[in-house]
């Protein structure tokens, strides 16, 4: 259960940190 | 309102202006500028029409800001096709390395749990297009939604499952 | 100078300005990153050296092409984050070189037009 917990949240967190780095270039353009 | 107005029709003359250059620079030139009027307007502290008016004749013609563009021989015709041969001329927000980042964040958080994400993030961190700040919150999205949780979790069962690699 | 017409006439001095102008960047960004407005701003206060300030920014754009500086992406206090420049090795060595060149042929046309008017004198074309 724990390692189903981490193989979940591991990427969860990456792709969210990924959407922000994402946004706060795509924000440079204004 | 007159000034906003009057910025808009500057811009709109400099995008215009700037039909010849490459999409990448043409859009970051016209950050450029747009930020330019911004922080004079700021520094001014004031927004009206005369305040403006004066920045922008300042900035100088768009034509002029667009014709200093071409480093090459001058002449109509020829520095176009220079210009837009030369593809290094604009240095877009993303390079090789910010697209790695993200790339190992996304794909790699799946196709390479925990070592994928951690490059990742290393990249980030090297990268000299964001600022410390977007990296500090970047690091703390992943330890909030990922480490918090599963320290949490060695807490409470008291078990070493949390070691997935 | 007169040998640069193509299609539009050109001031003799904005040819020397745009060159020389790429030299002054850099001296504003040896010492200490500057932001692009901050750059402008120290140009104008040093003197008529800019007489359209939108210029600098393909000016910048060229310097990073040639990398002749970085730029590196911090937060500002007033909105956005800002783009701060500061000069590189090569960009130091070319600035070496421009101020070398620069006084040989400030004191050479100081030697020859600092003569003051005398019509007779031209040097050909």
């Amino acid at each position: 259960m724990d390692i189903d917990l981490i193989r979940v949240l591991l990427p969860l967190a990456a792709i969210a940190a990924a959407i922000f780095l994402v946004v706060a270039l795509a924000r440079r353009r204004r | 309102m007159e000034a906003d107005e009057l910025i808009r029709d500057y811009i709109g003359r400099l995008e215009a202006a700037s039909w010849p250059l490459p999409p990448d620079r043409r859009a970051e030139l016209v950050g450029e500028v747009r930020e330019h009027i911004e922080t004079a307007l700021a520094e001014a502290g004031r927004r009206d029409a005369v305040t403006v008016h004066n920045v922008l004749e300042r900035l100088g013609r768009p034509e002029e800001i667009v014709s200093s563009e071409a480093d090459v021989e001058p002449g109509p015709p020829r520095w176009v096709d220079a210009r837009l041969a030369d593809a290094a001329v604009s240095i877009p927000a993303w390079g090789g390395l910010e697209i790695a980042a993200v790339l190992l964040l996304t794909v790699g958080a799946v196709l390479l749990p925990l070592f994928g994400p951690a490059l990742g993030l290393v990249l980030v961190w090297l990268s000299t297009r964001w600022t410390t700040r977007e990296k500090v919150i970047a690091s703390v999205i992943v330890v909030v939604i990922f480490v918090l949780p599963v320290l949490g979790l060695l807490a409470v069962d008291g078990t070493a499952g949390a070691s997935s690699s | 100078m007169s040998g640069m017409v193509h299609g539009e006439t050109r001031n003799p001095l904005t040819e020397l300005r745009r060159g020389v102008l790429e030299h002054c960047v850099l001296a504003v960004v040896r010492d200490r990153e500057s932001y692009a407005f901050d750059i402008v701003r120290v140009l104008a206060s040093a003197g008529e050296l800019v007489t359209s300030e939108g210029t600098i920014y393909p000016l910048l754009s060229r310097l990073r092409r040639d990398r002749l500086v970085t730029t590196t992406w911090r937060e500002s206090d007033a909105g956005p984050p800002r783009r701060y420049y500061l000069i590189t090795d090569e960009g130091r060595r070319a600035l070496d070189a421009f101020a070398g060149d620069w006084a040989r042929f400030r004191d050479a046309v100081d030697a020859l037009v600092g003569r003051g008017t005398r019509r007779g004198e031209t040097r050909g074309g």
